[in-house]
């Protein structure tokens, strides 16, 4: 088992609170379980929380947002393959399998009395929390870029507003204009997907007559994942179109001027049309008011169960975790969603425990039914998250190959959104 | 459910004791021959354990709650409905289809990346289960 490192102060206050009143003893009716966060790891644990506890837990789900995007798949949006309605999604029938939705921002936390504030002053007790918050920006991270400068440099990392702005921008840019992109460093969301959207966007810009355009990528890493299948991929169906250049060759990002749509690095200037900055990341803020993160700003967590080391009594799912040697995924956070459902049942219920395992894949779009994929099996270790089985597409593979894999990703959508939100 | 479960796993116990029964029968019925026939039995048993990777797993019976725990990992895919949208549907089938199935993925006599790679992590006892809880999903 992981070693729980609390601070000693926060530890005491949580060891006299759990003492003076046990769960089951507090609980006087059902246990309450509430969830922050309906994506894919929020959104899934409390569904089979309600369904697999056969109403013996009180599940409450707590998100902004009445309808909920997903980042997975948003890219194929911007590259013409989806429209934008098919990437939304409600809550109805989440609530008719048993969850309480309440759509409100959590804003504060109070881990000894176990209450959490609504942005709107309401309350909710609860016996456990499970965190799924995402992802937040970190806007510093990039020099001359800001919340207010994500309106003209769109991110489109957090699927919504901001990736129809980018979608529109990228509409606009005419033959010969360039994109730029700034790509995250590690650890962040989708570790495909700065790469997936090159590859939308260069076939936007092929397909429209528009091959006079250029996608700069200046990565703030010096590689990335699937890059070879990637890179095969721009050479063969976008050739001359993108130009990637990893943080060896720029070196730093100086600075990022979305008015002239300019970013200076030590490499030289490149200037874009449009920009797209993706910044470095940190787990939902949300976290951080609980607790629960690290100096880093991501919660670490027991590999055996994804209960946070920090808060006996919280679980984080998804990007928010440091879920070891998984990525961060939609797909991992459905899978540790999982796991934690389990072990709260087991906690809260007396429902049988079993072994921790999890598992991973994320399918990317190079071009027209030219898909790929990698994926992995973990198991818990001492340390940590461990991949103990993997693959990753072949570069050379035929076309037939691909379009399965292609197809398969769009089986794999309309799954994991009928295991997220219900069928 | 859980009947309907158990009536259906009794009846693949029957065929497999029923093909047993007879076999026994004919050994009995040959005396001279019998421990000879008795000695073939055992080594075609063994041969046959060998060549056919998945008698163990059918020999088990599944832990239905381990099969339930174990296959919300095949649901994120494969649509509990039994909806097939690009990616086939699992649920309703006879466990030992269902086995047999698993076992092509795992001994790579059936190619697939993502189902090579999840069958590599299963034992016996995890697919036997697998297979126990699946059947109890009813497309709909």
């Amino acid at each position: 088992m992981t070693t729980f490192t609390i601070n000693r102060r926060r530890f005491a206050a949580l060891g006299a609170a759990a003492l003076a009143a046990p769960t089951i003893a507090r609980a006087q009716t059902r246990p309450k379980v509430v969830v922050i966060g309906g994506g894919a790891g929020g959104a899934t644990c409390a569904r089979y929380l309600a369904k697999d506890s056969g109403g013996q837990i009180d599940v409450t789900l707590v998100e902004t947002n009445p309808i909920y995007a997903t980042c997975f798949f948003s890219n194929l949006y911007i590259g013409g393959f989806h429209d934008w309605e098919g990437l939304n999604h409600g809550y109805e029938k989440l609530s008719g399998a048993g969850v309480r939705v309440v759509i409100a921002t959590a804003t504060g936390i109070d881990p000894v009395k176990r209450v959490v504030t609504l942005g709107d002053g309401k309350t909710l007790d609860y016996d456990r929390l499970v965190l799924s918050p995402g992802i937040d920006m970190i806007w510093d991270s990039v020099p001359g870029y800001s919340e207010a400068a994500a309106e003209i440099a769109p991110h489109a990392y957090k699927a919504g507003p901001q990736t129809r702005l980018l979608k529109a921008k990228l509409d606009a840019v005419e033959d010969g204009q360039n994109v730029v992109m700034i790509a995250p460093p590690n650890p962040y969301r989708c570790p495909p997907g700065p790469y997936e959207r090159v590859s939308m966007i260069a076939h936007q810009l092929k397909s429209t007559g528009r091959t006079k355009s250029k996608i700069f990528v200046l990565d703030r890493k010096d590689r990335f994942s699937k890059q070879a299948l990637f890179q095969e991929g721009w050479d063969k169906h976008y050739p001359g179109m993108v130009e990637w250049y990893g943080s060896d060759i720029i070196g730093e990002i100086e600075n990022v001027d979305p008015a002239t749509g300019t970013v200076t690095t030590g490499f030289g200037d490149y200037q874009g049309a449009l920009v797209n900055v993706i910044p470095a990341q940190r787990a939902g803020v949300i976290a951080q008011i609980a607790g629960v993160t690290n100096e880093a700003g991501w919660a670490p967590v027991d590999p055996n169960s994804m209960r946070s080391t920090i808060d006996w009594n919280v679980f984080v799912l998804g990007d928010a975790s440091i879920a070891g040697d998984m990525p961060k995924s939609g797909f991992s956070a459905n899978s540790q969603a999982k796991v934690a459902a389990m072990t709260l049942r087991h906690d809260l219920t007396g429902a049988r425990a079993f072994p921790a395992r999890y598992a991973n894949t994320c399918w990317s779009l190079i071009a027209p039914e030219d898909g790929v994929k990698i994926g992995a099996q973990y198991q818990p270790t001492e340390e940590k998250i461990a991949s103990v089985s993997s693959f990753v597409s072949e570069t050379g593979e035929d076309a037939a190959t691909r379009k399965q894999t292609y197809e398969e990703s769009l089986g794999w959508y309309a799954g994991i959104v009928a295991d997220m939100f219900g069928a | 459910v859980h009947d309907r479960l158990r009536a259906r796993a009794g009846r693949d116990r029957d065929a497999r004791d029923g093909a047993g029964r007879d076999a026994r029968g004919r050994g009995r019925r040959d005396g001279r021959h019998r421990l000879t026939a008795a000695a073939i039995l055992l080594v075609l048993a063994a041969g046959a354990a060998e060549a056919d990777p998945a008698s163990v797993a059918l020999s088990l019976q599944g832990d239905l709650a381990y099969g339930e725990y174990l296959a919300t990992e095949c649901l994120t895919c494969h649509q509990a409905s039994g909806k097939a949208e690009g990616i086939p549907a699992i649920v309703g089938w006879e466990p030992e289809f269902l086995i047999r199935t698993l076992f092509e993925y795992k001994t790579g006599a059936r190619d697939h990346q993502v189902m090579r790679m999840a069958t590599s992590v299963l034992g016996d006892i995890e697919i036997a289960s697998l297979a126990v809880y699946l059947a109890t999903l009813e497309p709909h």
